[in-house]
């Protein structure tokens, strides 16, 4: 008889302590939960603000190049055909540094994660930066003049970082579908991408990939960092 | 009278089962929740750093150009002047481009087989991606101008750079911060860890004076035949 009472009695103290316990943890959750939520918000508004900044600065720097080239090209009607030649030079200059926006036939690589299996490591599935280099140095060796991937152009100095679910291209962030652009030739570049490792291996891993032929692609200049002092600052020319 | 005592004490000790175990899981759901919001936000953060430091930049360059526009409209600049910037213009854009020899501060990275193991592009690959990732300013393997349309390609015993057979041991030379650089390898499981892993030898050495040739300029590293501009 006692002893069935100082069963219950323990039993008792437990269960009040776990309830107390419970109701603390949940409190706690639903603060943290608060907490977390308002600096994701704030963090997401604030970026969001900063990027739209980024577009209207963007726009206004193309709005008063194209207003530079105008002067100085009626400068150069009045006539001085040096002016005319180094215009045409900066513009060459500024092509091949991908400054400018382009148009050409290529291929357009589109890449989207495999869908979900139960039995396979996630990491398998989806796809890495190596995916996305090896896939970019494809079409390199087949002779691609102009690439980008999701109209982030790719010039020399251009960083890929997979970062989880998504990848980060010059400076900006993307989620899958992953769309790579090329220009160059297309059936040579179609070809190296189907007959490339890369992309047997991606199949295999029932990554999405598909691979089409265009005539008419459009990849727009580069935008992350429009000032060149800065991306040559730690570099002296060296005259030979 | 004894059954409904120990019929008492059994519902009770299951209610006890059941309290224990839902508060175990909400603890560990807690946790990952918890993980996660600090991933997303350390994301955000740096998200919104890179997109204040390009704003900034943005903002230079147009109160540059207004200056520019300025001068060249109240035609202050003669049109020395003028052919002057446009020479400077050029000439950053040639340095930019690989089209000059440059030298600076940076590393340069050797990487060389142990046991005659095979080096793949790939291992060349991960260390040019990672030296990007470091905001590198020039970039060269075997003394190749890397450019945007650089291919690095293993062909048997040898690799492909623009275009170009190259032997190992493969040095890579880069400019930009050393000390950054370096880190940027040597990085705990990061790509000196991997190529290691492959049996392959990484020396690291910082230098003040890089120097890193210009890209050949025959024709056939920089094309651009194919690229119609937009106006």
């Amino acid at each position: 008889m006692s002893k069935s009472k100082g069963i219950i009695f323990v039993a008792f103290i437990l269960l009040g302590m776990v309830l107390a316990m419970q109701s603390r943890t949940i409190l706690l959750a639903k603060q943290q939960n608060v907490v977390g939520q308002t600096s994701v918000q704030s963090l997401s508004a604030e970026l969001e603000q900063e990027k739209n900044q980024g577009l209207k600065l963007q726009e206004e720097l193309y709005r008063l190049e194209e207003r530079e080239a105008e002067i100085i090209r009626q400068i150069s009607n009045e006539g001085n055909p040096l002016i005319n030649d180094l215009l045409d030079e900066r513009h060459t200059l500024q092509t091949v540094n991908g400054f400018t926006d382009v148009q050409g036939s290529g291929v357009i690589i589109t890449l989207d994660d495999a869908p979900a299996r139960n039995e396979m490591d996630p990491s398998q599935l989806i796809i890495h930066d190596s995916d996305i280099t090896n896939i970019l140095n494809e079409l390199r060796t087949a002779g691609a003049q102009a690439l980008a991937i999701n109209d982030e152009r790719i010039i020399a100095t251009s960083k890929q970082l997979c970062a989880g679910p998504t990848i980060l291209i010059n400076k900006n962030r993307y989620p899958v579908p992953y769309v790579v652009k090329a220009i160059g030739d297309p059936d040579e570049l179609f070809n190296a991408l189907e007959q490339s490792e890369a992309v047997t291996i991606m199949k295999i891993y029932d990554i999405q990939v598909s691979i089409r032929k265009e005539y008419e692609i459009f990849i727009p200049r580069y935008n992350a960092y429009r000032n060149t002092e800065n991306m040559i600052s730690g570099l002296e020319v060296v005259e030979r | 009278m004894s059954f409904f005592k120990d019929a008492g004490i059994t519902i009770v000790c299951i209610l006890l089962g059941i309290v224990l175990s839902v508060q175990y899981r909400s603890v560990k759901v807690n946790d990952t929740v918890a993980v996660y919001e600090q991933q997303r936000v350390n994301d955000l953060i740096t998200d919104l750093l890179r997109e204040q430091e390009s704003n900034e930049q943005l903002q230079k360059r147009i109160n540059d150009l207004q200056k520019d526009l300025e001068s060249l409209r109240t035609g202050t600049n003669s049109e020395n002047e003028t052919i002057q910037e446009l020479k400077k213009d050029i000439e950053e854009l040639e340095i930019l481009a690989g089209l000059k020899t440059v030298k600076g501060a940076g590393v340069i990275v050797t990487i060389d087989s142990v046991g005659g193991s095979p080096i793949d592009d790939s291992h060349i690959l991960i260390v040019l991606n990672e030296l990007k990732a470091t905001d590198v300013q020039a970039l060269a393997v075997n003394d190749e101008r890397m450019i945007a349309t650089s291919e690095v390609r293993r062909a048997g015993s040898y690799i492909m750079v623009n275009g170009r057979k190259l032997l190992p041991p493969y040095i890579v030379k880069a400019i930009a911060d050393p000390e950054k650089l370096e880190s940027s390898l040597t990085i705990m499981a990061g790509v000196v860890d991997t190529l290691k892993y492959y049996d392959l030898k990484v020396d690291i050495k910082q230098e003040e004076n890089v120097i890193i040739p210009a890209v050949r300029d025959d024709g056939t590293v920089l094309r651009y035949d194919l690229l119609v501009p937009v106006y």
